[in-house]
């Protein structure tokens, strides 16, 4: 702590570590790529990780929720299509503060709150089947896109982000982690709202 | 149990840097992976792991703090032995130290950005923040670093 890490590597160790999984986009992918080829410090980090052969230690035996173990997905997936399609016309129960705007945009509606403790809730209405949802959120002039992303069927993300200037926010989803890529082209399919 | 083999490593390897003692990273990933399998949410992703994994890291330290100053209340003789080494001790005091004056979310961004080598813009996503929030959280930060490192409370 008393010196930031010595690798002198752009590429944080969370990236690495993913680019080594083979985990992220492929964009992400070609740009640590590149910073292996052109960085010495890059290299010694990925051989540092690729090195550490250590063993795990053992985990107990765990069982998993018996929910879980069964496959309930054609037991679920009518009830669910019902909910779903009940919040998408219905909206929101209220166990969810409603906000004061909620607007649609193509197949999604999206929805914030702030909770007691400061943080942004979001939650976003779609039709099942939506599997990719990409968010970005406008702070005064930031942009900035949460990782934590709410998913498509209706989950609340409760502690999605904090906002220093809540006045001056706007949290925008997508279809597709591609569409929030460039956020100045956002276009009528992303659902957006003001934060109050 | 692919979950945890996947991800484990580099959970380990994380919790290893910050805390500079393999034993308490390895209880803390065994027993964030034991919560996690319990709950069924082995769908998550390494950069949550790496947040958990942190938060969890920095309850240790805060621990381990309090466990010094009752040591140091009971005696010498008390003192563990070998808690790893000289310079690994020093990163995990001066955790310590700044758990003591730093608000939990700022230590933690202190963290992705002095030890895991986080950018602003990869420590605002990850933390849900904006970026300049970020900046002003590690600007905060760094004066109480700096005011550690001239000796001052």
């Amino acid at each position: 702590m008393t010196a930031p890490m010595p690798s002198g590597c752009e590429v944080s160790w969370l990236r690495m570590e993913m680019y080594l999984l083979g985990d992220g986009g492929e964009a992400e992918r070609d740009v640590v790529a590149t910073r292996l080829q052109d960085c010495a410090h890059c290299r010694q980090m990925a051989a540092e990780i690729r090195e550490d052969t250590r063993s795990l230690p053992m985990l107990p035996e765990v069982p998993e929720p018996w929910w879980r173990r069964l496959d309930l997905r054609w037991m679920v997936a009518p009830p669910v299509l019902v909910a779903a399609l009940a919040l998408f016309f219905v909206g929101p129960t209220a166990d969810f503060p409603p906000a004061e705007v909620a607007v649609k945009g193509g197949n999604l509606a999206v929805e914030t709150a702030i909770a007691a403790d400061g943080r942004v809730q979001v939650r976003v209405t779609c039709p099942p089947g939506i599997e990719d949802l990409g968010i970005v959120v406008f702070e005064g002039r930031e942009v900035f896109r949460p990782l934590e992303m709410p998913t498509c069927g209706n989950r609340v993300v409760a502690g999605a982000m904090t906002v220093d200037e809540p006045d001056d926010t706007m949290v925008c989803v997508a279809e597709g982690a591609a569409a929030v890529a460039r956020p100045a082209q956002l276009g009528p399919m992303a659902a957006c709202t003001p934060l109050r | 149990m692919d979950f945890y083999r996947r991800y484990g490593p580099a959970v380990l390897r994380k919790c290893e840097r910050m805390l500079g003692n393999r034993q308490d990273a390895e209880d803390i990933v065994q027993n964030l992976f034991i919560d996690l399998i319990r709950k069924g949410r082995t769908d998550v992703g390494l950069a949550y792991l790496y947040r958990a994994a942190t938060t969890r890291s920095l309850n240790v330290i805060r621990n381990r703090k309090r466990r010094q100053e009752l040591l140091d209340r009971h005696g010498e003789a008390l003192r563990p032995r070998g808690m790893g080494t000289e310079g690994e001790v020093v990163t995990a005091e001066l955790l310590a130290e700044l758990a003591r004056q730093l608000d939990p979310k700022t230590l933690e961004i202190l963290v992705y950005a002095h030890q895991d080598h986080m950018s602003q813009q990869e420590i605002s996503s990850l933390c849900g923040l904006s970026r300049k929030t970020v900046g002003k959280r590690l600007q905060r930060a760094r004066v109480t670093l700096e005011s550690l490192a001239g000796g001052a409370p």
